[in-house]
């Protein structure tokens, strides 16, 4: 697909390749039993050109057609957007670690052994529990070309685990998960996936009722990204452009509790969307978006940061060849405070823990709005777990609700939502109802 | 193509292989504000391939023809590897399908240029309207697809698929969003002339802006068309996918066929064989010829979806609905077009009696586990002394799906499909599915509406 650049190149056209070859390898047990071992190999490309000064696009999974992806992307330039921004020219970018070989050269076999590793540790404790474990291990080299002097290529490796426990009991069924993604092999540590699940599924045991009302709630590292969204979604410099950001023209401002500080830190070593320049080419560099509560910067994209007037910052992402770029966050951080979960739960009377929900992100996030069930959840009593709770939703605005903040633990961790590393957060007031 | 699949499968020796090879071909434009976002075409061409031996699945996806033995071969491979307990599959007559897509207005014959001035013109409905709309999305996307299927047992089928769709949102001040989706499977024509229903997703978030947010509590329920298929597609079509039920002792014994789950007049069906809604097909993605189930009638289970795979450790018959989102993965078993039959009440009968409740209509979306779901309404208005009084916003309904079925106290005779929007049905890392939905309106007592209390 190289050759487009140069076909394009001799016609006058501004052209850009974002070719993405990827090797997948997911491994699934269902039931405590391995149920199937896949390999998935995917190669493509998006084009996007620009032509008497409009932009086309393109995607393509016939590489070596460049003749007929180019006029395809011709074609739709001629009633494309006015083009006015430049695709990534020459530019250094920086080394940054997301591929490690180890993992790269970890064969099927070996995730078998540490699924079954999982099934074996939580089937140890509890034998009348069924496990699924889904394992999903990626190598992927990304290359970006561009006739305006961009021609860049990185490898990535990606393992992610994710276990789901059930547990019947008389009229109760109990679904608990945990999981793991790591860039590299040393990282990959499932015993730790399998002790969470143990642990929850002990919490589990004695069911209570809670009184609704607003009270504080604790949502911990792994449910934290539930709140992360609308973060995520007002920090975006295309929602601010379009005035569809609550933070639009508050730049400085105290918008949040001044615990809360978050950054988007492409560079991270190993973090799971670590990468050295982004789905346009643009290096990437690490950014503070909220600081200590005021909000610092937007993320962008080459084109939104070009209607802004501001530099692109390196958070455009296609998610695969067939997308268009957008902005998006790369590795959304939000920084950690200094206490234990326990600590956090033994400050707190009367409150909920919560671990897991169901339904984020399926409202108004944009909003702020958060409604979400609490499927897997704890009543904090006098400072202690005194059960779990059944049939109970937590409702709130995201900005309000971290507008007060009683504490972040020490313990964050990349959340499901792959892009977000948070710790817990204790909220002062939430609205909880229950049946 | 026959003869290449064919030869590829022949390069092998398991227990059972099959190939399935897909084309497309699709067309995008999208509005943001005054801006075109994007516009363009694509094309694709891969393929996924299955394979037995013993108990293990074994599966190989590729981008380029030149890898479909080498990917038979892997397929063959990773099957062994599994190994286990021997996969019976249910036994399906091998056929030849050969199935045309039936358009009334074909997309790819219609100009990007044309494409795009329609949707242009609805955008600027919505975002001219009043200059509280903040900001206006409107998006149109196509996607024709051919699809080869082959098996050794010696099926194959050739079938062309197109999926239409688009999204209307407007945006306010304060991040309020209203949201109506349109689609089609066979008529590009019902994107023209839509004028209409561009002003009202404008018009209804004018009315949205000074609605407040609902206050939390236990409600009677009234639900639209729109979110009725949502709630039999999220809340009980899920738990009628046998993959899961087969694995999981405690939800056989929930979904044991005859059990009584809600009233006489409760009727939910799933069906990918009536054409032209957005889940309709002839052949599964493994072959199997397309069929309609009833899930309950009468209020009692009498059905649920299959694959082979599941049928046969089922020991019931396959009902075609196996599919994959695309052929970069193997089918799962999926829901396909599910609806709940129209009963006999109508709307105003149905909140007559009602003192205070909720009625929500349309959906942002819905999650599920196991018996748990909840789903977020679009818009949603009070119910007071029997009349539909206040716009109310931060809808989101949950609860237990048996309670909830139960708690069903009145089908109305209004049903509508939906076959709108560009979204779809998701299953592990599978989305988005298209998927129909349809209903009535539906009447539900004792539902937890979250909200400050």
């Amino acid at each position: 697909m190289k050759e487009l650049i140069s076909l394009a190149a001799d016609r006058g056209i501004k052209a850009e390749v974002y070719r993405v070859a990827e090797d997948i390898i997911p491994v699934s047990f269902t039931a405590d039993r391995l149920k199937s071992v896949e390999s998935r190999k995917s190669l493509g490309a998006g084009i996007r050109v620009v032509a008497d000064g409009k932009i086309g696009s393109t995607s393509t999974t016939l590489l070596d057609e460049p003749e007929k992806a180019l006029s395809a992307a011709l074609a739709s330039a001629e009633f494309g957007a006015a083009a006015d921004f430049e695709f990534a020219g020459k530019a250094e970018y920086p080394e940054v670690l997301c591929y490690d070989q180890a993992l790269s050269d970890m064969g099927a076999e070996e995730m078998v052994r540490l699924g079954e590793r999982i099934v074996e540790i939580v089937k140890g404790e509890f034998p009348e529990s069924k496990t699924d474990v889904g394992m999903r291990k990626t190598t992927r080299e990304v290359s970006i070309d561009t006739t305006e002097g961009f021609s860049g290529a990185f490898r990535s490796t990606l393992l992610s685990v994710s276990a789901h426990a059930t547990l019947a009991r008389e009229g109760d069924m109990l679904l608990v998960w945990s999981e793991l993604t790591a860039r590299r092999a040393a990282d990959v540590n499932v015993e730790e996936v399998a002790r969470e699940i143990v642990r929850l599924l002990r919490l589990s045991g004695t069911i209570v009722d809670i009184t609704p009302g607003t009270m504080p709630v604790v949502f911990t590292s792994r449910a934290a990204y539930a709140l992360m969204l609308s973060l995520e979604q007002a920090l975006n410099g295309r929602m601010v452009l379009h005035g569809a950001s609550p933070f639009k023209g508050r730049l400085g401002e105290k918008v949040l509790d001044e615990k809360i500080t978050v950054y988007d830190d492409p560079l991270l070593p190993y973090g799971t969307n670590t990468r050295p320049f982004d789905d346009e080419g643009t290096p990437c560099r690490t950014k503070t978006l909220i600081d200590r509560g005021a909000v610092a910067s937007f993320y962008y994209d080459r084109r939104t940061a070009a209607k802004a007037g501001v530099e692109p910052t390196g958070n455009a992402a296609r998610g695969g060849f067939e997308g268009q770029p957008q902005p998006a966050a790369s590795n959304l951080i939000l920084a950690p405070g200094e206490a234990s979960l326990d600590e956090i739960i033994s400050s707190i009377d009367s409150g909920l823990v919560v671990e897991q929900v169901l339904g984020a992100g399926q409202g108004n996030i944009l909003a702020g709005e958060f409604s979400v069930n609490v499927h897997l959840g704890f009543k904090i009593e006098k400072g202690r777990i005194a059960g779990r709770v059944k049939n109970v939703m937590v409702t709130g605005n995201v900005f309000e609700a971290l507008g007060k903040v009683l504490a972040l633990g020490n313990d964050a961790r990349w959340t499901p939502y792959d892009r977000v590393k948070a710790p817990s957060i204790a909220l002062e007031a939430v609205s909880v109802t229950s049946k | 193509m026959r003869e290449i699949l064919l030869d590829a499968i022949k390069s092998q020796q398991a227990d059972y292989i099959d190939i399935r090879v897909e084309e497309t071909e699709s067309s995008f434009v999208s509005f943001r504000g005054p801006e075109l976002d994007s516009i363009g075409t694509s094309t694709s061409l891969g393929g996924c391939v299955r394979a037995i031996a013993g108990g293990g699945w074994g599966v190989a996806t590729f981008n380029s023809l030149a890898d479909l033995k080498a990917s038979v071969e892997a397929a063959v491979s990773a099957a062994r590897l599994v190994g286990g307990e021997k996969i019976k599959l249910a036994p399906v007559e091998p056929h030849v399908g050969i199935v045309k897509a039936k358009l009334a207005m074909d997309p790819r014959q219609v100009p990007l240029s044309e494409k795009k001035r329609i949707f242009e013109t609805y955008n600027d409905i919505i975002r001219k309207r009043s200059p509280k709309v903040q900001l206006s999305v409107v998006s149109y996307r196509d996607r024709f697809t051919r699809k080869y299927y082959i098996n050794s047992e010696g099926t194959y089928v050739d079938q062309e698929n197109c999926q239409m769709g688009a999204s209307l949102v407007a945006l306010g001040p304060n991040r309020e969003q209203i949201y109506e989706g349109l689609g089609s499977v066979e008529d590009f024509g019902a994107f023209i002339g839509k004028e209409d229903v561009a002003r009202s997703v404008a018009d209804r978030l004018l009315d949205a802006l000074d609605a407040k947010p609902v206050k939390g509590g236990i409600y009677t329920v009234v639900i639209d068309p729109v979110l009725g298929g949502v709630f039999a597609h999220e809340a009980f079509g899920h738990l009628s996918e046998s993959d899961f039920i087969y694995e999981n002792p405690r939800m056989q014994e929930i979904m044991t066929l005859g059990r009584k789950f809600g009233s006489k007049e409760l009727n939910i069906v799933d069906g990918a064989a009536e054409p032209g809604n957005r889940g309709s097909y002839l052949y599964d993605d493994e072959g199997t010829p397309a069929s309609r189930t009833y899930l309950i009638k009468e209020g009692e289970l009498v059905g649920r979806l299959h694959s082979r795979e599941t049928a046969g450790r089922m020991g019931e018959r396959p009902t075609g609905n196996a599919r994959a989102v695309s052929y970069k993965f193997p089918p799962i078993v999926r829901m396909t077009n599910t609806f709940i039959e129209p009963g006999d009440v109508s709307f105003e009968e149905m909140i007559s009696d009602i003192e205070l409740g909720v009625y929500a209509l349309r959906a942002y979306g819905g999650t599920t586990a196991f018996e748990m779901f909840t789903f977020s309404a679009g818009e949603a208005f009070m119910i007071r002394n029997g009349k539909i009084a206040e716009r109310v916003t931060n809808v989101v309904l949950s609860g237990n799906v048996f309670e909830t079925l139960k708690n069903i106290e009145a089908i109305g005779n209004d049903f509508k499909m939906d076959n709108g929007g560009l979204g779809g049905c998701g299953k592990g890392e599978q989305f988005p599915l298209p998927t129909g939905t349809g209903s009535p309106h539906l009447r539900i007592r004792n539902v937890v509406v979250g909200g400050a209390s």
